[in-house]
């Protein structure tokens, strides 16, 4: 008896010691729990630089190659460097149409033919317009390298501009144009760089009525002259990592682009000019049928070669390009309600930047949401409410937990090497030059950065919504705004 | 009597012949290659409540992935509040019993983490990514608000209109969604399909505070979840947690709605006009629940009829007859019945019925006719490859057992759907497309300029 009290005696404390454990967890929880559970300190990754090699044809053209037999594919990216820099006011548009028939048809294939070769073969193959580069992406199964770089070689050395696909890519232009004019984030991109930028190739390419003024009179051979000016051997550098035998692909790379001649005429290319008349301007673009007000504010910024990136960058997640928590976040979207989302964003161009801030509200808060980002900019701008060590910490933990997931493939360290080596005058250990840097922070000199930067008495903005619903409060207030009707739509 | 040899032309043709022969060969020989699925390595576990756990390690990098789904959407929701799971998943955000409001952003932000969320029309996901020594800090923070998230009535009104700003921004002002939206709504007429997961602007207006807390009590049990980890961990460890954290929960009884969409018995169709210049022709039709095999069939047949460079719509209707600008298909998989779209762009408005014309001439040609070998086989190919690529991210596979787990209790559904496409002939694929995309099961949708009495361009 005296056994069998024993053990439920301690059948009774294993249940109870067992039940504690089971809501040990839950019974506890209290921010001091969570904040003892979340006390880490990422450590600062290496990023291992890999074994490449360059290869370069005597035309310039430079391959940057590394096997990787991880799996069976084969990855190429790229750069063309030139792009709507190369545009002038009277070929605004050029690059993006020029991009999109060189990946239509060539010399060798005809529109179909061009479509079913790549199917045939699992290819995939994509060229991006950009300010100052025209990005190339492609890849296959390794059973398709060779494929791969023929097709290649028909985009970038024979595409076919003239043919029926031409007209008809160019009136798809035209469609695809006209309805930018319906589209609030659309005019709001084109009435806020073609003001920023302003005569200069960055501030065309969002000018809709000039580019379609170009579609209305292009012909392929002004297709064709851009081309050849642009896609030139000695200014494409292309990354190839994958399942390969390294001698065997260089062999294959010089039969398919060595005898590939380089043009001799160089295009022009020039620095923005900052127009002081914008500063402080509000456009309101009236789009009678939109239920919100989609509003940017901003100003010209540094080229690409501003010497203080990093600390900027770092500043402005914590301003306003980062998650949730971001002030600007915390502000209009925690506190206030105003927003789904906001952000900070730079724009480096080789030739000028631009720095502003999004926002999309209900178009009776749109002053309110005007002023809190100013209020946000003015708090550290005068250091009112600087930046704390403990914001500035969270952004480098996280970078310092990602850049491992970011730079996870052989691929994507391959391509940020080519891209410092070709055009940054960086080093091939940029990646790992760029963590120690960004560790290296501390909050006061984010801050005292990020301030000699922050220009809200010159903000210039763009508001595309229903005028009725918007124009009273700036009215109320005593600020002037310019109203542009939209003639497509009124 | 004519002498009987080999000329020279013909021993020309016999060798092409052989040459052509070995070309078939060789194609015959590609195209009977199944594709192969290698399946990722990972555990699945079940609690005592019902909750489900799935683990996928993988330690190429010192992050995890920590998912939490549960098995409610939009399509769970009553006629007079859509848009409450989307509504639920922002106020996950919000705090709970145990922590004030922000915190959770502010704890997986100091570790280097990020969070987010997501709404669908069968289930409701959150998660995070975070280092791997932190998975005990979400499992906490995610095991809190499944039992204890706060319900604060000024919280929630300001919440309301972030949920406002997001319908503005993601739907009231983007013609394809604005339009797509009526569509469907009168498609799916008196369906769980009628609405989006945004929902109806009334209805996120009038929600209350407690029809929100009552749908979290209904359906935020580790019974209705599924919990899937990837990255770099071991079950173990996390089979651990999970009793700490979630084992004292109880199950709930979910009692679900009955999902039936009404019978068509007849093609509908719906004319929007909006504020635009180009239009927009969508056909829906309806198709089975996501565990059905045919769905691969119908996902084959729309890359042939709409999606790929070289299908029929896009040679035929873009490249030579220069009458639309593009065309696509959607499958909308789902643990219901549910729909897929296929849309095409006219040119212009005054080509709207003629491409609609062609479009009807294209699918019933492929019905008639079907399709090619090679047509088949570049289908094959693409999926094969798509399988090969997903390898490079083990959140993409877990994502995908995850779904299949979540829905059917059927992780290793694309196994069947894979020996399903090996074993799926031409004759089958067709078959199956004409069972679904037929005439009276579909509502054709115009998204078309409003008429302001002159000539669109």
């Amino acid at each position: 008896m005296t056994k069998i009290k024993n053990i439920l005696f301690y059948s009774l404390i294993m249940i109870l010691v067992f039940s504690f454990n089971l809501s040990a967890g839950t019974d506890q929880f209290s921010p001091d729990f969570f904040r003892e559970l979340a006390e880490v300190v990422n450590e600062k990754p290496e990023i291992e630089v890999p074994d490449y090699q360059l290869m370069e044809l005597e035309n310039g053209m430079r391959f940057y190659l590394l096997e990787d037999k991880s799996l069976p594919i084969v990855e190429v990216r790229g750069y063309i460097n030139g792009g709507k820099i190369n545009e002038s006011r009277n070929n605004a548009g050029i690059t993006s149409l020029m991009t999109e028939l060189m990946l239509k048809a060539s010399e060798n294939y005809s529109e179909s033919e061009f479509s079913l070769f790549k199917e045939i073969n699992a290819l995939s193959l994509n060229l991006g317009a950009g300010s100052d580069r025209i990005s190339i992406s492609g890849n296959s199964l390794n059973t398709e390298t060779e494929e791969l770089l023929s097709l290649l070689a028909e985009v970038l050395i024979r595409p076919e501009f003239a043919g029926s696909h031409f007209a008809r890519t160019v009136a798809e232009y035209q469609q695809l144009y006209r309805q930018q004019f319906y589209n609030d984030s659309a005019l709001l991109n084109m009435h806020f760089f073609k003001n920023l930028y302003g005569e200069h190739p960055y501030g065309y390419n969002y000018n809709y009525n000039l580019i379609l003024e170009f579609l209305n009179q292009v012909d392929s051979k002004m297709v064709e002259d851009f081309y050849s000016k642009i896609v030139q051997p000695e200014r494409i550098s292309i990354a190839i990592s994958g399942d390969f035998e390294m001698e065997a692909l260089k062999t294959r790379l010089k039969r398919n682009f060595a005898s590939w001649e380089n043009a001799s005429e160089k295009p022009a290319e020039s620095y923005v000019s900052v127009n002081p008349k914008i500063h402080q301007k509000i456009i309101v673009v009236d789009k009678a049928d939109a239920t919100q007000a989609n509003m940017r504010l901003g100003y010209n910024f540094y080229t690409s070669s501003y010497p203080k990136r990093i600390p900027f960058l770092m500043a402005n997640r914590i301003f306003g390009s980062g998650g949730f928590n971001s002030r600007l976040m915390e502000n209009l979207r925690s506190e206030k309600g105003y927003v789904y989302g906001t952000n900070a964003q730079v724009r480096y161009n080789d030739y000028g930047g631009a720095y502003f801030i999004n926002l999309s509200l209900d178009p009776e808060k749109a002053l309110a949401g005007m002023e809190a980002v100013k209020e946000e900019m003015l708090k550290l701008k005068t250091a009112k409410d600087p930046f704390q060590e403990k914001e500035l910490f969270e952004n480098i933990n996280l970078y310092n937990a990602v850049f491992p997931k970011a730079y996870q493939h052989q691929i994507d360290v391959l391509e940020e090497i080519v891209y410092q080596l070709e055009f940054e005058n960086g080093s091939k250990n940029y990646l790992n030059n760029f963590i120690k840097q960004y560790n290296g922070l501390e909050a006061a000199e984010v801050q005292q950065i990020f301030a000699e930067e922050l220009y809200p008495e010159i903000l210039f903005t763009v508001i595309v919504g229903p005028k009725e619903k918007i124009l009273p409060q700036f009215k109320e207030a005593g600020l002037e705004v310019e109203v542009i009707e939209n003639p497509v739509l009124n | 009597m004519k002498k009987i040899g080999i000329t020279k032309k013909s021993k020309l043709f016999l060798i092409f012949m052989c040459f052509l022969s070995l070309i078939l060969f060789y194609s015959l020989q590609t195209a009977a290659e199944d594709i192969v699925l290698q399946e990722p390595a990972y555990q699945q576990f079940e609690l005592d409540n019902g909750m489900q756990f799935m683990v996928f390690p993988d330690h190429s990098i010192p992050l995890i992935r920590y998912s939490i789904y549960y098995n409610v959407g939009s399509i769970d929701e009553q006629n007079n509040q859509t848009g409450i799971s989307h509504f639920l998943e922002h106020l996950m955000f919000l705090g709970t019993e145990n922590l004030p409001e922000g915190e959770i952003d502010d704890l997986i932000s100091s570790v280097g983490g990020q969070l987010n969320a997501a709404t669908s029309f069968d289930y409701t996901y959150y998660y995070h990514e975070v280092p791997a020594s932190m998975l005990e800090l979400v499992m906490a923070l995610e095991s809190d608000r499944m039992q204890n998230l706060k319900f604060n009535d000024a919280e929630i009104n300001r919440e309301r209109e972030v949920i406002k700003q997001e319908r503005r921004m993601r739907t009231e002002n983007n013609i394809f969604s604005r339009g797509f939206e009526e569509i469907k709504a009168h498609a799916f007429k008196d369906s769980y399909l009628e609405h989006n997961v945004i929902g109806w602007m009334e209805d996120i207006n009038s929600i209350s505070p407690q029809q929100l807390q009552n749908y979290y009590q209904r359906y935020y049990s580790p019974n209705n979840s599924l919990v899937v980890v990837s990255g770099d961990l071991e079950a173990e460890m996390v089979k651990k947690l999970a009793e700490e954290y979630y084992g004292s929960y109880q199950a709930a009884e979910i009692d679900r709605k009955e999902f039936k969409l009404p019978a068509q018995l007849a093609e509908k169709t719906k004319k929007v006009e909006l504020n635009t210049n180009i239009p927009y022709a969508l056909q829906l039709y309806r198709i089975p629940a996501a565990d059905q095999l045919e769905i691969t069939a119908l996902e084959i047949f729309l890359d042939i009829l709409a999606n790929s460079q070289s299908s029929r719509l896009k040679q035929k209707l873009q490249q030579e007859a220069g009458i639309i600008l593009d065309s696509g298909a959607f499958l909308y998989p789902l643990r219901t019945d549910s729909f897929a779209l296929i849309y095409f762009i006219p040119s212009n408005q005054n080509l709207v019925e003629q491409a609609q014309q062609a479009f009807d001439r294209e699918l019933e040609k492929i019905f008639t006719e079907g399709i090619t070998a090679q047509e088949f086989e570049m289908v094959k190919k693409q999926y094969q490859k798509s399988l090969i690529f997903s390898q490079k991210d083990i959140n993409s596979a877990a994502s995908t057992y995850a779904l299949n787990e979540l829905r059917f209790n059927q992780a290793d559904l694309i196994e069947a759907k894979i020996e399903y496409i090996n074993n799926l002939g031409r004759e089958e694929l067709i078959r199956t497309a004409k069972k679904y995309f037929s005439p009276d099961q579909r509502t054709k949708g115009y998204i078309l300029p409003e008429n302001k009495g002159g000539a669109q361009q």
